[in-house]
Parts: C-alpha cells; sequence; structure tokens
C-alpha cells in the first residue's frame, strides 16, 4: 500500500521526507507500546487475582492481634498544614496496627502547624534525637525534638528549618527507632486496614522484601469522616475525575504489572513502607532530586544488586492511600511538569544501570520502557500527532488511513483504561455506584481528545526546565480540601 | 513509501477488532458491577432477617422450640445467610451456646454440605468449605481438613493451616510444617498462627514445633522459633541462643533473635551480642531489642560493647550511657 501520495510541491517533499525516515520507528514504536501494555494487562490481571485470594485468606483482626508483627514508624512530613495535621496525625494513631508510632517532622512551618501540634497533644521535650547516622544526611538545623507527655500517645514531632519535604523526611528517618519505616503526607488519609496489608509481605519474607507500595487513589469526592474514606464517589470536576481514571490505570496495571514482572521501578512517595535498616544503607532520600521517590526506589535496586542482594519490592494491591488530586489547571500543569523534570533527573543520574546486564531485569527491561515509554513518550505522542496533521494538511497521506490509525490508537488507550476498570471491579476492591462507571467510561474516551496531548505539552515544559538546568521547586498544592463530616 | 502488507483492509479489521474490544469490555464490567450490586443487596436483606433469629437464639435461655425448628429447616437462600450467622457467632461463643449451635448447624445438615463443596473443583468454594468445617471444628473432620493442607491451591492449604488450629495435635502441627517443607506459598502468617494455637493446647503439637528447630528446612527451622518465642518460658532460650550463634540462614537467625526477645534470659547475652554484629540489617536490630528486653543489669556491659562499636542502624535504639546501670 502507497502511505504516502505525493503531489510534487516543496512542501510534501519535506513532508515525505520526514515520514519516510519516521513510518517504520513510528509504526515499531506503537506495536512495542501496545505489547508492553498488554503484558502489564495481562500481569495486572494475575497480580489482582493473587491479591484478592490473598485477601480472602488473611484474617485481619487476626493479623492486626497476632504477638507476630513488625514495628513500624509513621514519618509525615507537614509544611503549613496547620487545617489538618491534627487530624491527620489522630487517624494515623488510631490506624489498626499492633506497634506504630508517628514521627511528624516541621519543617519550618510558617504557620501554626507546631502550636496546633504541641496544644492538641500536649508535647514536651523528647530525649530522642535526630542522628545523621551512616549514609544518612539532615540538611536542615533542628530546632527541637517533642514528644507527646502521655507515653500512650506514640508522637514524636521534629521540629527543623525549613529545608524540603525529601529533607523532612530523612529528618524522620533518623529519629525513627522501628523496624519498619512509612512515609504518609499528611493531607492524605489511610484506610484503617492498609498498614495492615501493607506489611504482609515483609512478613511473609523479612530478609528478601526491602519495600512495599500501596495503592493510592483520588480522595476528591469521597466523603471523609474522622480521617477515614467513608463513602466513595467521583469528584464533579472533569480535571479531577479525569485523574481518577489515570491513578486507577497506573495502580491496578501499571505498578501491579511490573511488580508481578519483579521490575517495580517506582513506589510512590504518598504511600510507601521502607525497612528502616535500607533505607540507612542508601541514605535515605536524595534531597536534591525532585522526583525523590523515584531516586529512592531506583538507590534501592542500585544498591541490592550491586552486592547481590538477594530483594524484592513490591507493590501491594489492597492496601489504599487517599490523596487529593488538583482540580485546578494551574496546579495541575506544576505537578505533571515537575513530575516529568523528576523523572528525567532520576532516570539521568542511573543512567549507568541502563541496559547494563549487571542490574537484571531493572537495567534490561525496566528502565528501558521508562525512557521510551515515560520519558520519551510525550514528545513522541506529539510529533507524530503534528507530523500525521501536517501530512493530512498537503495531502501526503490518505486521510481515511490517518484517521484508521488515529482510531486504532484511540481504541488502545481507552481499551487499557477500561481494562482496568473490570479488573477493579472483578477484585471488589471499589464501591462505585453505576453512574460513577459511566463517568469513568466517559473519562477514558475523553482524555484521548485533548487531556492526554496537553499534559504531555506540560511534561515536555518540566523536561525542558530541567535540561535548561533551571531551578526546580515544588510549589504551592491549592488544597480544596475533603467532603467531610 | 511501500509497505506492501499495510492494507486497507488490514487497518479496517484493526479498527473494528480494537473497538469490538472496547465494547465487550466496557460490556462485562457493567455486568460484573450489576451482578456484585445485586448480590451484595439480596446478601443484606437476607442478613438483616437472619441475623435477630440467629441472635435470640444464641441468647436465649431455654431455646424457644419454634426458634429453633425455623431456623433448622430454612432453605435456600436463606438458609445459607442463616448458616452464615451461627458460623460466625461460633468465633465468638463458647460453652454451652457454642455446642448447642453447632448442634444446630449439625441438624441442618450444613457440616455434610461443607464436605461436598470441600470436593469442588473450584479452589475458592474449597477453600470457604474448609474454613467453615474449620469453625465447626468436629472431630470427624480432622482428616479432611490435614488432607487439604496438600491441595493445589495455595488459598485452599492457607485456609487448612489456619483451619487446623481447631484440631491441635501431633498430626496437624506435622501438616502444617510439611506445608512449609513443600515450599508452600502459605502466608507465614497464618502458619505461625495456626502453629501457636496448636502449641498452645497441645502437649504433642508442642513437642512437635520443639522438633522443627532441627529440621533441614530453613523455613520449617524460622517458623518453629518464632513460635517456640510466644509460646515457651525461658525454657528454650538455651536453644533458640544455639540457633542464633550457629544457624546459617539469616531468616531464621531473624526468627530466634525475634524470640529471644520474648523468652531471652541472661545465658542468651553472648548469642545476641554476636547477633548485633550480623550482615543483616533485621538480625543485628532484633537481636538489640532482645538485649533491650532483658533486664538493664544484665544487659548493660553487652549494650555498652554495641554503643561502642558506633552502628548507625542501632545508635537510635540505644539507651543513653548515663541510663546504663554503672556508668
Amino acid at each position: 500500500m502507497d502511505v504516502l501520495e505525493l503531489t510534487g510541491t516543496w512542501v510534501d517533499d519535506a513532508v515525505r521526507a520526514v515520514l519516510l525516515w519516521t513510518a517504520i520507528p513510528s509504526l515499531l514504536y506503537f506495536l512495542a507500546i501496545a505489547v508492553q501494555q498488554g503484558v502489564l494487562v495481562l500481569m495486572g490481571w494475575v497480580d489482582v487475582r493473587a491479591s484478592s485470594a490473598r485477601r480472602d485468606v488473611l484474617d485481619l483482626a487476626e493479623t492486626a492481634t497476632a504477638p507476630v508483627s513488625m514495628s513500624l514508624t509513621v514519618v509525615m512530613a507537614a509544611y503549613n498544614e496547620s487545617a489538618v495535621i491534627a487530624e491527620s496525625v489522630r487517624s494515623v494513631l488510631a490506624l489498626d496496627y499492633p506497634d506504630h508510632e508517628v514521627v511528624v517532622v516541621n519543617d519550618g512551618s510558617t504557620d501554626d502547624t507546631l502550636e496546633v501540634l504541641r496544644r492538641t497533644y500536649d508535647l514536651v521535650p523528647s530525649d530522642r534525637e535526630v542522628r545523621a547516622a551512616g549514609n544518612l544526611q539532615v540538611r536542615g538545623a533542628v530546632r527541637g525534638v517533642l514528644e507527646a507527655r502521655d507515653p500512650a500517645v506514640p508522637l514524636v514531632v521534629v521540629d527543623t528549618e525549613n529545608s524540603g519535604r525529601a529533607d523532612a523526611s530523612n529528618a524522620g528517618l533518623a529519629v525513627s527507632a522501628k523496624d519498619l519505616v512509612v512515609f504518609f503526607d499528611a493531607d492524605s488519609v489511610l484506610d484503617a486496614d492498609a498498614l495492615l496489608l501493607a506489611v504482609q509481605p515483609f512478613l511473609d519474607d523479612p530478609l528478601r522484601v526491602v519495600c512495599t507500595g500501596g495503592n493510592i487513589r483520588a480522595v476528591n469526592g469521597c466523603r471523609v469522616v474522622a480521617g477515614r474514606v467513608v463513602e466513595e464517589g467521583m469528584p464533579r470536576p472533569w480535571l479531577a475525575r479525569l485523574q481518577v481514571v489515570e491513578y486507577l490505570r497506573a495502580f491496578s496495571l501499571g505498578r501491579a504489572g511490573w511488580s508481578r514482572l519483579g521490575a517495580l521501578m517506582l513506589v510512590s512517595g504518598a504511600f510507601g513502607v521502607y525497612r528502616r535498616d535500607m533505607l540507612l544503607e542508601v541514605g535515605g532520600f536524595d534531597a536534591d532530586t525532585i522526583g525523590e521517590d523515584f531516586e529512592l526506589t531506583m538507590s534501592l535496586h542500585r544498591w541490592c544488586r550491586r552486592r547481590r542482594r538477594a530483594y524484592r519490592l513490591v507493590f501491594v494491591a489492597e492496601p489504599t492511600c487517599w490523596t487529593e488530586v488538583p482540580e485546578s489547571r494551574a496546579v495541575l500543569q506544576r505537578q505533571r511538569s515537575r513530575w516529568h523534570r523528576g523523572l528525567w533527573e532520576v532516570l539521568w543520574k542511573h543512567r549507568g544501570m541502563l541496559l547494563n546486564p549487571r542490574y537484571g531485569r531493572i537495567g534490561m527491561v525496566g528502565l528501558p520502557s521508562f525512557w521510551l515509554f515515560e520519558l520519551m513518550a510525550p514528545l513522541f505522542e506529539l510529533v507524530g500527532l503534528a507530523l500525521i496533521l501536517l501530512a493530512i494538511a498537503v495531502g501526503a497521506i490518505d486521510p481515511v488511513l490517518a484517521l484508521a490509525a488515529l482510531g486504532i490508537s484511540l481504541g488502545i488507550g481507552i481499551l487499557v483504561t477500561v481494562l482496568a476498570m473490570l479488573i477493579e471491579e472483578g477484585a471488589r476492591r471499589r464501591r462505585t455506584t453505576v453512574a460513577d462507571l459511566g463517568v469513568m467510561v466517559l473519562c477514558a474516551v475523553v482524555e484521548n481528545l485533548g487531556y492526554r496531548q496537553l499534559t504531555a505539552v506540560w511534561r515536555l515544559q518540566g523536561w525542558w526546565q530541567a535540561l535548561r538546568g533551571s531551578t526546580a521547586s515544588w510549589g504551592e498544592m491549592t488544597r480544596t480540601g475533603f467532603a467531610t463530616d | 513509501m511501500t509497505l506492501p502488507w499495510l492494507t486497507p483492509h488490514l487497518l479496517v479489521t484493526v479498527l473494528v477488532t480494537v473497538w469490538a474490544l472496547v465494547l465487550l469490555t466496557i460490556l462485562a464490567t457493567l455486568l460484573s458491577h450489576a451482578a456484585r450490586v445485586r448480590t451484595e443487596r439480596s446478601q443484606r436483606a437476607l442478613d438483616e432477617a437472619a441475623r435477630p433469629l440467629v441472635a435470640r437464639f444464641v441468647l436465649d435461655d431455654p431455646v424457644d422450640p419454634g426458634l429453633r425448628a425455623t431456623l433448622r429447616d430454612a432453605r435456600g437462600a436463606f438458609g445459607d445467610r442463616v448458616d452464615e450467622r451461627l458460623l460466625a457467632v461460633l468465633e465468638g461463643i463458647t460453652g454451652e451456646g457454642r455446642e448447642r449451635t453447632v448442634a444446630l448447624l449439625v441438624d441442618r445438615g450444613h457440616p455434610a454440605r461443607l464436605r461436598r463443596r470441600a470436593r469442588s473443583r473450584r479452589a475458592l468454594v474449597r477453600a470457604a468449605a474448609i474454613r467453615r468445617l474449620g469453625r465447626l471444628a468436629l472431630p470427624a473432620d480432622a482428616d479432611l481438613v490435614r488432607r487439604a493442607t496438600a491441595d493445589r491451591a495455595p488459598v485452599v492449604s492457607s485456609v487448612a493451616a489456619r483451619a487446623l488450629a481447631a484440631y491441635p495435635g501431633a498430626a496437624s502441627a506435622q501438616a502444617v510444617l510439611d506445608l512449609l517443607r513443600a515450599g508452600a506459598s502459605v502466608p507465614q502468617l497464618v502458619v505461625v498462627n495456626s502453629l501457636i494455637g496448636q502449641g498452645e493446647a497441645d502437649e504433642d503439637a508442642l513437642a512437635r514445633i520443639r522438633q522443627g528447630l532441627e529440621d533441614p528446612e530453613a523455613r520449617v527451622r524460622a517458623a518453629c522459633a518464632q513460635v517456640l518465642g510466644e509460646l515457651t518460658s525461658t525454657a528454650d532460650a538455651p536453644l533458640l541462643g544455639e540457633l542464633l550463634r550457629r544457624d546459617p540462614t539469616a531468616g531464621v537467625q531473624l526468627a530466634a533473635a525475634g524470640a529471644l526477645r520474648r523468652v531471652g534470659r541472661a545465658g542468651a547475652v553472648p548469642a545476641l551480642l554476636e547477633g548485633t554484629r550480623s550482615a543483616w540489617g533485621p538480625v543485628r536490630l532484633q537481636a538489640l531489642q532482645a538485649l533491650l528486653a532483658l533486664p538493664r543489669e544484665v544487659a548493660a556491659p553487652a549494650l555498652a560493647e554495641v554503643a561502642r562499636r558506633g552502628d548507625p542502624l542501632l545508635e537510635p535504639l540505644l539507651p543513653r550511657p548515663a541510663d546504663l546501670p554503672g556508668s
């Protein structure tokens, strides 16, 4: 079949030349992405089924009261969170877990976050110290360490100068004294049984499992009572709705699939459980990187692979952390730009692992896939779209065939999303209504008609900023708050 | 440019296939959702009807014969919910109330139904049946539950391992340990809790668990060490100390150190001190925590030595030097 039908002008010649050189690679790229998505759907399905079967076997009440467990520190870095911090700490203290403490790091808040904590929990000076242990360094000057006067309340508050989320988390890690460490955002909500479920892989395999990551979902539109999600729902703004679908796909298929393949590349900073000794070995979070959670995951892989340690990073589909997603375009743009910038920084920092057999599946499968299908994806997507439109405009390609190709691409995008919805429905984790399901199906279609392209532009902006070396910043996340009682 | 295989027919076929799959998946999702909602709604309604009857049956003394007859004769979907409610209350009652409830379930023919379901081709049906038989704990089912630990489906063998806690004895403990030995993918927590339940209730089971410390399989040794830490007095401390010092497997050392945290005594200090030098972080942590669990006078010299080493992993857990006796 003649893909290019030329009319003979110089524009046609130019488009022809470009298409000639890009057609076959583009087709191969498209096929490779489709194969990768297919494998992840299959693996995600296997993982979610196994996870559901496990849930049937485990009696969580038994787990909560069983003497066999691992102690755990929940580290919460808080910057200007006075509106939510007291409730957030209370809900974490009340999580179902036999032995856990909470360490809040007040990262130089300019509001009264510390005062709220002091007032609510009757804080007094503590003997605990923030020690820069091993490879772990804490940059922010520590102004004080406090603890609840009531010894029955396992709460420690570290007050530091503002030094960023990663460094604040490191300060929390330095003061923690339990077997496992969980990093958790003050503005997120955990299901009551989330910790019990997330530690199961450690109980089964305490030496090999170094880290587990849980499921993250958008809390927007859900009803939250006393720090717990009691009713699931879809948010009203379309921007947030589209992100609900994105998160569903990313976690049910992406993380679950990669975990099943033994190459989990990212444990989200919003909810990850780590062995404390491993964190000290790798030096905790890299405070100079904006994608510090991805960087930490890669550091763990690197450390274990270099020492030929038998290790596992596991995604656990059942425990859920609910986080607020941006509802305004400006905030979402900053977030996506920052994420992509972080992705680039980490991939570049660990470029020595790429296609290096020493790093096994991470170097030979995971990293090439992240370079090609995560980092490069917005570039290929936008350039491909522009070329096809240009080719149609100048008549260099049969418009019907071009539209057919676009239809296939759109269909595969939607198929992956609705498969994620089917898997979730089969696992019976979501408590959605049929109306919400309808909205999600609509989102699966709508996201391909502008939203995906827009986020691709924002991601490219983030990459460009990183390449130009402009200063990274977290920016302000405008909180709209939960629908609470 | 010519791509001979890229025909319009191929493109249209792929296009139609992809969109047909999209529509089928959406349909499957909606059907699955509708089925779930319908089942849940119906179960909720039936549960609301069954719950007060079952509660009255369990709490009333003497039991109203009419109520007993109503519950005994309940059939169909409502009968299933009555069985479920009766099994649920079994978890929380003992003595005469429990015996009465079990007798009613036997009269309803529930155990026979469960035995049939335990032979189902579907793993989840078998697992549910074994779990319920474990709750009933009828002596006649001990062999059936023990055999289920060898089931090919991990979900069934896991449920059977837990159910065996209701049939404590050397044979049941052996079945659980065999499961570990076979490398089955059973949650460690399920295995350990089953063995704890058995070891608490039966001396023969405890003896079998103790023997497991010398098993050639590391997973068995680790589980037995963990269980003994929960069950015994300091009698097993020397054995656990030896395990910590001599066992070549880090997982077993970790379990032994964890057990010594609960049953350790002065004689275990040298082993624990050695444990704090392990190459494995979790072993070092557990060993230190076991030292910290001992009376401070006994552990002070060992703690001082650990402090001198300056291990960054252990430092946050160490008491301040001023808090150590003799400082």
